[in-house]
């Protein structure tokens, strides 16, 4: 585009700009070409995408069940949140606006039963190879170290007991909240249809179609998390008839 | 790193570890190589959460440290930050390869980064003591799992109370008939009481599939060197070296020296890399009592169950009793670079199948798989070579070969192999008799699927001998870049019609040209072109010289040519295959801020387990609306990986 930056003096005709190109001018072309800047939101006609295909979806499923792992397991932890903007309550961004929304931010009765964010990883539960780490680290990551072990042993003061520390590993079939869920509005979509071919089912169905296979529900939520040792959740199920019979917390709130 | 990268790696650290590990990350990659101390100044994080995120990050070696020096040094991985968007896709290429059973044990790994082989056993051993405990249900209660669309693996085993008749022979047929006749049934009627809480049914399972995947290179034995970043181990190799090969005192010098000291140090990093993969040096593995299998495929002559499209087999296949006990202090990760190895055979197939047709894909798949166990990665840097080569010979170096009676013989019975070819035996569909199906005709059929590879025009396949029975390899470096320049032409045809594909061809074809000689070449008129070429200009899919006739430089008296330089406009659409990443993700957050209200209630305590009684019915919709929208975002981030994986993994620098 040699005669861009003359602006206006390119559409003159076969000499642009006084100047001489070895191809003709094209007068049609100013029509295909845009001379101004682009927007910075240009209208953009959506493509779709092809449906996905098995493979696909059953990558999508393990990279969905990964993650769920990751965020029963050690390693997920939220840190500060309210040093990030536009996240948590009672923070403020790095503007200095505060970060708590006046409409969601309060405080309710059912919020007792949120599950609790965790700020720190868990580190100290879970079984690492000391060596590979630098030793700056290890007090955070509950090694101890042998030295100290053996000092402590000399002085008479016993090392205290060591827990073995247990590795979090996948599970055959644990389905997601989601998954379960759809598993579930399946079964009672399907309740009332005949039930005689699996993959018209899985057709009809496509996107809830993954990984399916165990209908029964509330078996699977109990088992959902049975790999989170750390009992992560306050299980508020048990002290729920009490709460709600003393009545002056307040209406329960959904 | 490119802004993209390191926005789409922060981005994936922040999906799978969280806001804290997003942090730390963002930190290192942005501050680049420091100390502890450095990197705590440079970061809003207290001492104490850095530490923590540090600690997490290198444990699935996000982070690699350097110890060269008395103080540690930090430095992001790129290379296992970027795996991060992979692993559903390694769970499933490992699953698809060798059964449920490998995909849940390649399943935790990634979920731990790396492992040492006691860990893993003690965790299994743990739940294999609880299910023994608590099995209380009849002999041979079946239960059925099902993958997606029935396609993928239907692993079938008795649950733990007969779990030691179960890898017997006999299970081939008896698991086959369960499937057709009582299938429905399993599933249908949920008898499914106790569902398996781990498909790794015993120790020795759990030791031989390790192992397996250990010598196919899926997994690979972790050593102090894999936390150092790429320069420290280079400078350790290079101390080495100078030591053992050059004389004390006397850095070499010269030109030639300098060439000896890069072989050396190439040769020491070769080395020090498969150290580890050295199988007779028994670090790995202790009282095998007869060798494994070392085929991704199981072998023929075990009984198989009729997996659906044959990538499914018995558990059998994993032998249980083959014996091999790895070193408890072995220390284990899933490697990345064998990742890229299978998605380029997934992408050559995809072109098999699109160019000569289904069948020969699948022999073509199992041709690739059979070829990946002896690959490692897709490019080696430190490859030998032959430092002053017989400049009279013509040395064509295959990497890996295999011959098509080993196809044949991992190739699943139920593919019919008369399909596709010209003749058909007098009986249709492929009904075996007379025993036409043995394994020599069927490999004799094989040869000429693989021999139609060979004869496409992008030769899919080369003959590499005929010892015996002809054996074929394939040139992967030649079809990596037909790939690239495949996946270029086919997103110009989508935003520039056929004739900015066609006009890119030529260029690509003959080098450069001028507008008249591309107008001519492309037989059509001038006016047409100009305007596809300018635009391609502008999006960077072309580029034009100006070739001045005299000192002038007068453009009337200037040639202009237009060119294309394929490696250029790979990296712009591999910088875009980044953006649109990130973009997704980002985009996935945002959706989920929309329905945050409903899934937040959803994950309350009170409601899980409770849905049906808490949830409204527009909570229930949102969440499906929600669970959607994530399912086809991800499946997108999917394939831009592919797209990644074409642009960036398959090839060399």
């Amino acid at each position: 585009m040699a005669g861009r930056g003359r602006g206006g003096g390119f559409r003159g005709g076969k000499s642009a700009g006084g100047l001489d190109f070895p191809w003709e001018h094209d007068p049609d072309i100013d029509q295909y070409l845009k001379w101004e800047p682009d927007k910075l939101f240009p209208e953009i006609e959506p493509t779709i995408p092809a449906p996905p295909t098995a493979d696909e979806l059953r990558s999508v499923y393990h990279s969905r069940r990964i993650r769920d792992m990751r965020r029963a397991g050690p390693f997920w932890a939220t840190g500060d949140l309210s040093k990030r903007a536009g996240r948590g309550a009672g923070g403020r961004d790095n503007k200095g606006n505060d970060t708590f929304n006046a409409f969601t931010g309060m405080e309710t009765y059912s919020s007792k039963y949120v599950p609790k964010k965790r700020v720190l990883p868990d580190l100290k539960s879970y079984p690492f190879v000391k060596e590979f780490f630098p030793k700056e680290l290890w007090d955070v990551m509950g090694i101890s170290d042998d030295e100290d072990d053996k000092k402590k042993a000399a002085d008479g003061t016993k090392p205290p007991p060591k827990k073995r520390k247990m590795l979090q590993i996948a599970k055959a079939n644990d389905m997601s909240r989601l998954e379960a869920l759809e598993a579930e509005a399946k079964r009672k979509a399907d309740a009332g249809e005949e039930d005689d071919d699996d993959e018209e089912k899985e057709e009809e169905d496509g996107e809830g179609g993954e990984e399916v296979q165990d209908d029964d529900f509330e078996e699977d939520e109990s088992d959902g998390d049975d790999y989170n040792a750390e009992a992560y959740f306050d299980n508020g199920e048990d002290d729920f008839g009490e709460e709600d019979a003393g009545g002056d917390d307040g209406g329960y709130y959904e | 790193m490119s802004k993209n990268v390191t926005e789409l790696c922060t981005l994936l650290v922040e999906k799978e570890f969280g806001e804290l590990a997003a942090d730390v990350f963002a930190t290192v990659a942005h501050v680049g190589r420091q100390h502890l101390a450095g990197l705590i100044r440079a970061s809003t994080l207290t001492s104490k959460l850095f530490k923590h995120g540090l600690a997490t990050l290198l444990q699935f070696q996000l982070v690699l440290q350097s110890e060269l020096e008395e103080i540690a040094f930090y430095e992001v991985s790129w290379e296992h930050a970027h795996n991060l968007g992979r692993l559903g896709k390694i769970a499933r290429l490992v699953e698809g390869r060798y059964g449920q059973e490998a995909g849940e044990i390649v399943t935790t790994l990634l979920n731990s980064g790396h492992a040492k082989v006691s860990d893993l056993a003690a965790a299994y051993g743990k739940i294999h003591k609880k299910a023994d405990v608590s099995s209380t249900l009849p002999n041979g209660t079946t239960i059925k799992h099902e993958g997606v669309n029935g396609q993928m693996t239907s692993a079938k085993k008795a649950i733990s109370g007969d779990a030691s008749n179960d890898d017997s022979a006999g299970n081939g047929g008896e698991v086959g008939s369960v499937e057709n006749s009582n299938g429905v049934t399993t599933n249908g009627s949920a008898i499914v009481q106790d569902k398996p809480e781990t498909y790794v049914e015993s120790d020795a399972e759990m030791h031989a599939i390790l192992h397996r995947l250990l010598k196919a290179g899926w997994i690979v034995p972790v050593d102090q060197r894999d936390f150092w970043p790429l320069s420290d181990q280079r400078l350790d190799a290079e101390a080495w070296v100078l030591d053992h090969r050059f004389e004390k005192g006397k850095p070499p010098k010269g030109p030639k020296q300098v060439q000896a000291l890069h072989r050396h140090l190439k040769e020491r990093m070769r080395q020090l890399r498969d150290q580890g993969l050295d199988f007779s040096t028994s670090s790995i593995q202790t009282g095998s009592k007869r060798p494994a299998t070392s085929s991704a495929l199981p072998p023929a002559k075990r009984a198989r169950t009729n997996g659906v499209n044959g990538a499914s087999y018995s558990k059998a296949g994993f032998a249980a009793d083959d014996g091999v006990l790895l070193d408890g202090d072995l220390v284990v990760r899933v490697s990345p670079e064998k990742v890229s190895v299978a998605m380029r055979t997934e992408q050559l197939v995809r072109l098999a199948n699109r160019f000569i047709g289904e069948t020969t894909s699948k022999v073509y798949r199992a041709f690739l798989q059979l070829l990946e166990e002896q690959l490692p990665r897709c490019y080696d840097p430190y490859k030998f070579v032959d430092p002053d080569p017989d400049p009279d010979k013509i040395v064509v170096v295959i990497d890996a070969k295999a011959s098509v009676v080993r196809v044949a013989e991992v190739l699943d019975k139920s593919v019919d192999l008369y399909d596709g070819l010209a003749e058909n035996p007098e009986f249709v569909n492929g009904n075996t008799k007379d025993g036409s199906d043995t394994l020599v005709n069927r490999g004799k059929l094989v040869e000429r699927h693989i021999k139609m590879l060979s004869e496409d025009p992008r030769h899919l396949a080369s003959w590499a001998s005929s010892r015996g029975i002809s054996e074929w390899y394939v040139e992967f470096p030649r079809l990596s870049k037909y790939l690239i320049q495949n996946q270029i032409e086919e997103t110009v045809q989508s935003r520039f019609e056929r004739l900015g594909m066609r006009l890119l061809r030529l260029l690509h074809n003959k080098g450069k040209l001028d507008e008249k000689q591309v107008a001519s070449l492309g037989m059509c008129r001038p006016k047409e072109i100009r305007p596809i070429l300018s635009q391609m200009q502008a999006a960077g899919f072309l580029d034009l010289q100006e070739i001045p006739k005299d000192n002038s430089r007068h453009p009337s008296r200037t040639i202009f040519l237009w060119f294309y330089d394929q490696d250029r406009v790979r990296r712009l659409l591999l910088e875009d295959a980044y953006k649109a990443m990130a973009r997704i993700l980002q985009r996935i957050e945002m959706e989920r801020l929309a329905k945050l209200e409903h899934i937040e209630k959803a994950e309350r305590t009170d409601v899980k387990g409770n849905e049906d009684k808490y949830l409204s019915k527009l909570d229930k919709q949102k969440l499906r609306e929600w669970s959607q929208t994530e399912l086809k975002l991800l499946v997108q981030l999917e394939r831009v990986d592919d797209l990644i994986g074409i642009f960036n993994d398959f090839r060399g620098p």
